[in-house]
């Protein structure tokens, strides 16, 4: 809608180590759901924007993805703290879908460092009832059946908590290689593996 | 025909005559006052020191009481003066004393406070203590001033120019839990968040989809028992409309954000015309950390006629409020007020919180419990008491007029009885008679 609030633009956060951009269909695959399952006003292009600008702040739910190792800068770092202080949310995932991985490692020790120990994140929290009901917590991704990567179908999320709202959402998962596809591709398939993704938005825009 | 002899001796008989009549008015004006006034004029510069228990105690109370004031009497002064009065003294006073007066008011926030509203002379300067100690010293703008404190003290008094007002608030207030009802956004999470960050108790209809909402707490029907302030930001209040104007009817209080006011469902409750934020504003939004001042604004425009600008921004309306039977509704145009949380300076996340509570406590139900408080102990408006009392206050110029009409009257006679005696004596004088 032209006019008084503005759209809910999905922002894929771009740093200056590792590589950022390695899942591209993406973003137009999540808002293509967010657009088909909710009223909620969706911009119809995602955002890519620097976690070293202040621009990030504009953009209350960021993803970030990687194969590579993991390194935030001084900006990125004061940024994204600033980001989740003010209650946005980060996703953070693995595109790798391997715990021995270097992203994994790395990206481990940079939420540590930034915000502190991810835990395990409850398979019955919010997230997973928000709009689409997941009773067995994340859904399996196609690279976890399929024993790709650390060959482990990972019974959680992590996450950090900000009080009690999800401050840093982490995956090993690897949601970035299962929802990298054009939105056309959609009617191939029985179940849309998206859905968790609408959850993710829906949780970041109202709790 | 007489001869004039004769109209000689008519002439003594007169003058003596007009001196007899003098004589008996100052006898009888001298009476007089000792009959109607008891006689004697008190004249004290303040009524302390055991002044008024010795005019109380005197075997005939003195006819007039002029007292000069350099600070307004004690409540009890007042009463005794009063008392005077009504026993047949005329009290009369002068003084500059400064028309004070103090109010204080509980505020609608879950953090509590006081807004504390004095009433002095313009320019003067008002210290505000409580129990403790002075708090803060104001201006007096053109018929006082207005402080808002943070705490919730038993007494407070305000001092200006030697008066002293003193009150303490009357009442506390309970609140209740406030509804947000918006479509899922950013707008809608961080209107939530910041409320509850300040305390308020939240409950938040948030529509993610056709038929499918998020609520917040119990859905529980819009009315005053459950609710303190309904906030509409978007079309997601349309289905709620007429529940709302029902809830503004009964007490309740709204604030509308610019896409609610807009829907026609709403026209009703709102203060004036959604307008759309220009994209200079807007322009001003994108560069630089943002603030109130620098948010995108959609102008408030064709004010309702009962409905009153509260803010204005480079000419343009930015909040309206109005009342509506018992409930009040508030209107702002700002737009997206998340992203001044987000990309504001240090401290915009209390900022943005304080702004919406701010709006909140403005129209906010907030049951009323009175307070106990002593008072004795205190006295609001001590000038206005003293008016009430004895009446205004007698200029000294005023007195001394009165004053001298009656030495001027009495002169006037004394020169009379003068001019009668000496003709008179002059006159048998003249004449050879003894």
């Amino acid at each position: 809608m032209d006019g008084w609030m503005s759209d809910f633009v999905f922002c894929t956060g771009q740093y200056d180590s590792g590589d950022w951009d390695g899942a591209p269909d993406l973003p137009s695959n999540l808002i293509d759901s967010v657009a088909r399952y909710t009223s909620i006003a969706v911009a119809p292009s995602g955002a890519t924007i620097p976690l070293s600008s202040d621009a990030i702040l504009e953009y209350p739910l960021v993803y970030l993805t990687g194969h590579m190792p993991f390194r935030f800068s001084e900006a990125e770092r004061r940024n994204v703290r600033k980001l989740v202080d003010r209650g946005g949310m980060l996703f953070i995932d693995d595109h790798n879908h391997d715990i021995g991985g270097v992203f994994h490692k790395t990206a481990m020790e940079e939420i540590t460092r930034t915000f502190s120990v991810p835990k395990d994140l409850p398979n019955d929290n919010e997230i997973y009832r928000c709009f689409f009901k997941f009773g067995d917590g994340p859904p399996a991704t196609s690279h976890e059946l399929n024993g790709w990567g650390d060959n482990l179908v990972h019974k959680n999320l992590q996450a950090v908590m900000e009080g009690d709202r999800i401050g840093v959402l982490y995956s090993s998962k690897d949601y970035s290689s299962e929802w990298n596809y054009s939105p056309d591709s959609k009617r191939f398939s029985t179940v849309d593996n998206t859905r968790f993704g609408v959850n993710i938005i829906v949780y970041a825009l109202t709790r | 025909m007489l001869s004039r002899a004769e109209m000689r001796v008519r002439l003594e008989q007169a003058l003596r005559g007009i001196v007899i009549v003098v004589l008996a008015v100052m006898l009888w004006q001298s009476l007089r006052e000792q009959t109607d006034s008891g006689g004697q004029l008190v004249n004290a510069r303040g009524v302390g020191g055991g002044a008024l228990a010795t005019w109380s105690k005197m075997a005939k109370a003195p006819g007039r009481i002029y007292v000069q004031l350099d600070s307004a009497p004690t409540p009890v002064e007042r009463s005794w003066l009063g008392a005077l009065a009504g026993a047949g003294s005329s009290v009369m006073w002068s003084g500059e004393l400064a028309p004070m007066m103090i109010d204080a008011q509980p505020v609608a926030s879950p953090a509590g406070g006081t807004n504390v509203l004095v009433a002095a002379p313009g320019g003067s300067s008002v210290v505000v203590s409580d129990d403790v100690g002075p708090i803060d010293t104001v201006r007096a703008q053109s018929v006082g001033a207005m402080l808002a404190l943070s705490s919730e003290p038993d007494l407070l008094t305000a001092r200006a120019k030697g008066s002293i007002a003193s009150t303490g608030p009357r009442n506390s207030v309970v609140l209740h839990k406030v509804l947000v009802i918006g479509d899922a956004g950013w707008e809608s999470k961080f209107v939530v968040a910041a409320l509850e960050e300040e305390g308020w108790r939240v409950d938040a209809f948030i529509r993610l989809a056709p038929g499918v909402d998020v609520t917040q707490g119990s859905a529980a029907p819009i009315d005053t028992s459950r609710y303190s302030a309904v906030i509409a930001l978007d079309g997601a209040a349309s289905p709620y409309a007429n529940r709302i104007l029902e809830f503004v009817r009964t007490g309740g209080g709204v604030v509308l954000a610019p896409q609610a006011a807009a829907l026609d469902a709403i026209a009703p409750l709102r203060a004036g015309a959604a307008g759309r934020a220009t994209s200079e504003s807007r322009a001003s939004q994108a560069s630089g950390s943002l603030s109130l001042a620098t948010l995108a604004l959609a102008p408030i425009t064709s004010l309702k006629s009962d409905a009153v600008p509260v803010e204005k921004r480079a000419g343009v309306t930015a909040i309206a409020a109005r009342r509506i039977n018992a409930g009040r509704v508030l209107q702002f145009g700002y737009e997206d007020t998340w992203r001044w949380r987000m990309s504001g300076g240090e401290g915009a996340v209390r900022d943005h919180g304080i702004w919406w509570t701010s709006l909140v406590s403005s129209v906010a139900y907030a049951q009323r419990v009175p307070r106990t408080i002593a008072k004795a102990s205190t006295d609001a408006a001590p000038t206005i008491g003293l008016v009430a009392a004895i009446g205004p206050a007698t200029s000294a110029s005023g007195l001394l007029n009165l004053l001298g009409k009656r030495s001027g009257w009495m002169v006037w006679l004394i020169v009379l009885l003068a001019l009668g005696l000496v003709g008179e004596v002059a006159s048998r004088r003249l004449r050879g008679a003894p």
